[in-house]
């Protein structure tokens, strides 16, 4: 259409009639769009730096305290002679480093939905509320530009600093994984590994889209607690089943390896078959013995992830959580370009 | 037709069937006009009548509903016609929290070969902007300035201003005003500047859009279109046609009028006063005058069901070709 309009008229925008502005030595090494998004939220990088910054000081004492703790403490009790579980066992260790790692821990689990809420989505939406898009819109950069400097740049950002703090996490965790209580891997899960990498590109991309969608800041911000929510319940339902279960058969539960993760339990009928745990829940012993004889049930089962499983869960687990985040930045991204070059 | 002046010279702005519907409700309907280059168009109507929606759709903040707007000859958005267009929004959007310096930076940065940061100083250095002030703390004066200078300093091929000088004061506005005409002048750029002040518009535009109710109602030559028009003043009744009722609109044609047509005709007192779009000379005993640009803007606009007229320059050239 635009081409044969061009044809009959023949106007054309004038070509090369812009003289060249002279070099300016003044420039920085980040310049046109990128330059204007770091400008505006100078600020937010300020309070993420320090705050960024703070949490790697934290976690390298974190990891050399609790490392000289174990060895000194694990020394103290072969010296004494004490139990196996000397270690664990001290309430000092517990009160003084295990709650702070898991404070820690579950600050860098929260980061990627921080990121989403309160920097990737007002980001955008405060530009469309407030009406500058206007001015970003109409310059020479295309708002396709801008709005992948939007996105880009938090998503840089978070990923950056959320790999560091994860992989300070993890360094920190690994010494003590089976000493503190509540603290094995299948608990800290999201706070560990790849897996908040991949939750803080979603948490951009959820965010940003939002923004762009709703154009408001407060509301784009309770939907994307709400989206994020949802999105992160579904990914922890779902991640027992993304790699090979286990299975332990007994006459009662059996029990498990105090690293394993016992994601389900249920009974076993006479034929082998596997019936979950709520066909017999509650009722007195009677009825409960009733209750297992009409179903045929001789024994317990319980589905479990050995500490082996880790990596492949964890990888599995961010991979998806990774399609999803870029699935919503290739649909903000197809928005955007259906209203803008 | 009168003989109008007719310029086949290169389009700036061209709008084929041009409407656009949002949840409220449908703002323009089969807008068709032509802006030649080099022109300052006034865009005039009422409040609401969808000026700011235009210039929206103009500088490819918003897609049209229905047909087409080319600037240059190519869509709005297209990467060719971007560095040459200047857009400044009604409410002059500025980042506060920048200074003044900043937010020309960020004019430096998003238009990267165009910008001329000489003619931006020379805008804001009238008016003494101090350049370390934040936006949020200037006046609104001051802001309008800045904005300017952020169009201004791009040097686009096409403006478009959504009433530019509606919160300056008369000094400012006129200094603003005559820098407006003079960059225009020297660089031969195309401004499309809307106002509901029709005063403010006398003696700067030389090409008008007037859009009401959605919809195109005069757009051509200020110039052809006064010419197009007669002011006629008669005694009320006069040439044996039926008398209107005294102080009010005249409901049908008055009589000896007959073969033009009559845009608007009122009466006060005795005397009747027509605007008519003289179809040959105007017989009878009436005195005839050329318009002024007000009296013919507020006879159209007071006669919603009067007949558009668009100038042979400002039909849109598309259109012809295809039909």
């Amino acid at each position: 259409m635009t081409a044969t309009a061009t044809a009959k008229t023949g106007n054309e925008p004038p070509t090369g009639a812009a003289p060249r502005a002279a070099p300016d030595p003044h420039r920085s090494p980040v310049g046109g769009v990128t330059w204007l998004v770091l400008r505006q939220h100078r600020l937010t990088l300020w309070i993420a730096a320090v705050a960024f910054l703070a949490l790697v000081i934290e976690l390298v004492w974190l990891r050399t305290a609790l490392t000289d703790y174990v060895r000194t403490t694990a020394q103290h009790c072969a010296d004494t002679g004490g139990q196996t579980d000397c270690v664990s066992g001290a309430l000092e260790f517990q009160t003084t480093y295990g709650d702070l790692l898991y404070t820690t821990g579950q600050f860098i689990g929260f980061l990627p939905l921080l990121f989403g809420l309160f920097v990737a989505g007002p980001m955008i939406a405060r530009e469309l509320e407030s009406g500058t898009y206007q001015l970003a819109w109409t310059q020479s950069v295309s708002p396709m530009r801008w709005f992948a400097a939007k996105l880009a740049v938090p998503a840089v950002l978070a990923v950056t600093g959320v790999t560091a703090l994860s992989a300070l996490h993890t360094w920190a965790w690994w010494p003590v994984q089976d000493l503190l209580p509540g603290r094995h891997w299948y608990q800290g899960f999201d706070e560990l590994g790849v897996v908040p990498v991949a939750y803080a590109l979603l948490g951009v991309a959820v965010g940003a889209t939002a923004g762009l969608l709703i154009k408001r800041t407060l509301v784009s911000i309770g939907v994307t607690l709400v989206g994020f929510t949802a999105l992160n319940w579904a990914f922890s339902a779902l991640l027992p089943h993304l790699a090979e279960s286990r299975t332990k058969v007994g006459k009662d539960f059996p029990g498990l390896g105090s690293t394993d993760w016992g994601w389900r339990r249920g009974y076993v009928t006479a034929g082998g078959g596997h019936l979950p745990e709520e066909t017999c829940a509650g009722g007195s012993g009677a009825v409960r013995e009733r209750c297992l004889a009409d179903h045929h049930i001789v024994g317990g089962f319980r589905d479990y992830h050995p500490a082996s499983q880790f990596w492949t869960l964890q990888w599995t687990q961010a991979a998806l959580v990774a399609a999803v985040a870029v699935a919503f930045a290739w649909f903000a991204v197809w928005w955007m370009r259906r209203g803008h070059r | 037709m009168t003989d109008l002046t007719y310029q086949p010279d290169r389009t700036a702005v061209e709008a084929v069937g041009l409407g656009y519907k949002h949840w409220r409700g449908r703002a323009l309907r089969d807008c068709s006009f032509r802006i030649p280059s080099g022109r300052v168009c006034g865009l005039v109507g009422p409040n609401g009548a969808g000026k700011s929606t235009l210039l929206a759709l103009a500088a490819g903040l918003r897609r049209p509903t229905e047909g087409r707007i080319e600037l240059l000859g190519h869509a709005p958005a297209h990467p060719a016609v971007r560095p040459h267009l200047g857009y400044l929004a009604q409410d002059k959007p500025l980042y506060p929290y920048l200074t003044v310096r900043e937010t020309l930076r960020v004019g430096r940065e998003l238009n990267p070969g165009r910008w001329d940061q000489g003619t931006a100083e020379r805008v804001l250095g009238k008016g003494h902007v101090p350049f370390g002030r934040r936006i949020a703390t200037l006046s609104g004066g001051q802001r309008t300035r800045v904005a300017l200078a952020l169009v201004f300093a791009k040097r686009p091929e096409i403006l478009l201003l959504d009433e530019p000088m509606a919160d300056l004061d008369p000094l400012v506005r006129h200094e603003m005003t005559a820098a407006l005409m003079e960059a225009a002048a020297e660089h031969s750029t195309t401004v499309v500047m809307s106002s509901h002040v029709l005063a403010s518009l006398e003696g700067v535009c030389d090409y008008l859009l007037l859009i009401a109710g959605g919809r195109v109602r005069l757009a051509g030559e200020v110039e052809d279109l006064l010419a197009a028009h007669s002011l006629v003043v008669g005694r009320n009744g006069a040439a044996g046609g039926e008398a209107a009722a005294p102080g009010g609109f005249v409901a049908g044609r008055p009589a000896g009028l007959a073969p033009h047509t009559v845009i608007e005709a009122r009466t006060t007192g005795r005397q009747l006063t027509a605007l008519v779009r003289a179809e040959g000379p105007v017989d009878g005993p009436w005195e005839t005058a050329e318009p002024s640009l007000e009296e013919l803007l507020l006879g159209y606009l007071r006669s919603p069901g009067a007949p558009s007229l668009l100038t042979p320059s400002a039909e849109p050239r598309a259109r012809k070709a295809a039909a």
